[in-house]
């Protein structure tokens, strides 16, 4: 129960720090929508009609969202805010757990003005209420995999190597997500999509893995003490 | 290079290291020689199959060494002994050369047999290219930290994520996609591909475990002359 109320209290923390920089949000959702409209001028309409671009799109454009966000996040880390929760009696996995909550949460927002959006300016029409469930459901265990990933590897770095070494450490990480993804978010186009038990694991496992990876590992992040020889 | 400064159980000769690259400079020419001589060509792939004396070798090293990264993480998380550092970094760049070697070698065969250098939907050869990806990362991160303890710490952690991707990879696309990759013919090959195949695998372990004791060497003589 200690453990909960801690995880509680550091996601409190951390969602006010997303929502104080909610503008930020506000940003990756014009730079989605950017991407849509490129896409729209510079690739065959024909071709953008195919779900398999459509998914691309999305998830291309979830990726970058949340590589934007992790080294936000990693900057608000080097901030007084965040020393405050570090020098806090809470348990580093608990905050481990409420960050890669925080940062889920931003992603789902981002997911859920983005999915209609994306739909509109790719295909001229609003997506079905099914379609667009079916769309968010996966982009949101997606988003998942990568909050997971981000609040790991963005607590490793300080801010000159971010830049470049956070899409470095994500990408291949995120590879298994985002191939689980493509498929089903294709077919989440077509509306096709059936949510059986064994693919909603399939989707869901690299998430569940790598969030119980990153709680177990993440205390060991903010350990101090020399090592032995 | 000049090592005086060096204490004397780093600078002074290692018979395991001498053993293994006397083992290594016999064995990989004479493995090698026998592969490109002396299995006749494969009945549906011609001369092509005998770049799986090579391939398959390294493929089998390139697994081993990010597991032994991986697991020597875990123990400097748990016991704290740079030693275990050490291991896990040489490991990796084992893996790092040898997982180069698969995604080179690979893509020459797949010409040959499939008409294309790379196949997305080849769970083998995308595993091989996101451990490359990841192990490439690793290296970047590392050189990135200052701290000695910290990097250590942070490679322990990185080099189990790396094993991970490598492994959740290949059942992503196991999932998504149908198999292309040959499976496994242990059990089918002729007598001559079968004593070709069985000395190449033994010609590149010593491979492995020469490289892999030269990289150690090399871990513990950096360590020692970064420290003050």
């Amino acid at each position: 129960m200690e453990f909960l109320a801690a995880i509680r209290i550091a996601a409190r923390l951390e969602l006010l720090l997303e929502w104080r920089s909610r503008g930020r949000l506000l940003a990756i959702f014009a730079f989605g929508i950017l991407a849509s409209v490129i896409a729209h001028y510079t690739l065959d309409p024909a071709l953008l009609r195919q779900p398999r671009n459509l998914a691309g799109s999305a998830l291309g454009t979830l990726f970058f969202a949340s590589l934007l966000l992790s080294g936000w996040a990693a900057d608000a880390q080097d901030s007084s805010a965040y020393r405050l929760l570090l020098i806090s009696p809470l348990d580093p996995a608990a905050l481990y757990l409420a960050r890669m909550f925080a940062r889920w949460t931003a992603l789902s927002a981002i997911c859920v003005a983005y999915v209609p959006a994306n739909a509109v300016l790719l295909t001229g029409n609003f997506p079905t209420a099914a379609q667009a469930f079916a769309q968010l459901l996966v982009l949101l265990q997606v988003a998942w995999t990568l909050a997971a990933l981000g609040s790991l590897f963005s607590a490793m770095l300080d801010q000159r190597g971010r830049g470049v070494a956070l899409p470095v450490l994500i990408l291949p990480a995120s590879i298994p997500a985002l191939v689980l993804a493509s498929s089903s978010l294709e077919r989440a186009f077509l509306t096709q999509i059936q949510f059986t038990g064994s693919g909603l694991a399939a989707m869901v496992a690299p998430a569940v893995l790598y969030s119980t990876v990153g709680t177990l590992l993440f205390p060991f992040l903010y350990e101090d003490g020399p090592f032995t020889a | 290079m000049k090592m005086d400064h060096l204490p004397p159980n780093v600078t002074r000769r290692w018979p395991l290291l001498d053993i293994l690259l006397t083992l290594l400079s016999l064995s990989v020419p004479a493995a090698l020689a026998l592969a490109l001589t002396y299995p006749p060509p494969e009945i549906t792939q011609g001369q092509a199959h005998r770049i799986f004396y090579i391939h398959v070798p390294i493929a089998w090293v390139a697994l081993y060494a990010p597991i032994l990264s991986a697991i020597c993480g875990i123990l400097f998380l748990l016991k704290r002994s740079i030693a275990f550092d050490q291991w896990s970094v040489a490991a990796n760049r084992i893996a790092l050369l040898f997982s180069l070697g698969v995604v080179i070698s690979g893509p020459i065969w797949a010409k040959a047999i499939w008409g294309v250098y790379w196949d997305w939907t080849d769970e083998r050869l995308m595993s091989f290219f996101i451990l490359l990806l990841s192990l490439g990362g690793y290296f970047y991160a590392r050189s990135l930290i200052a701290s000695p303890e910290r990097r250590a710490r942070i490679g322990a952690i990185l080099s189990i994520v790396a094993a991970l991707s490598a492994i959740t990879t290949w059942f992503a696309i196991r999932l998504v996609e149908p198999q292309q990759h040959p499976g496994s013919l242990l059990g089918a090959m002729a007598p001559s591909i079968r004593l070709t195949f069985w000395l190449n695998i033994l010609a590149f372990h010593f491979f492995f475990l020469a490289l892999f004791r030269v990289a150690l060497r090399h871990e513990k003589i950096r360590s020692l002359e970064k420290s003050p």
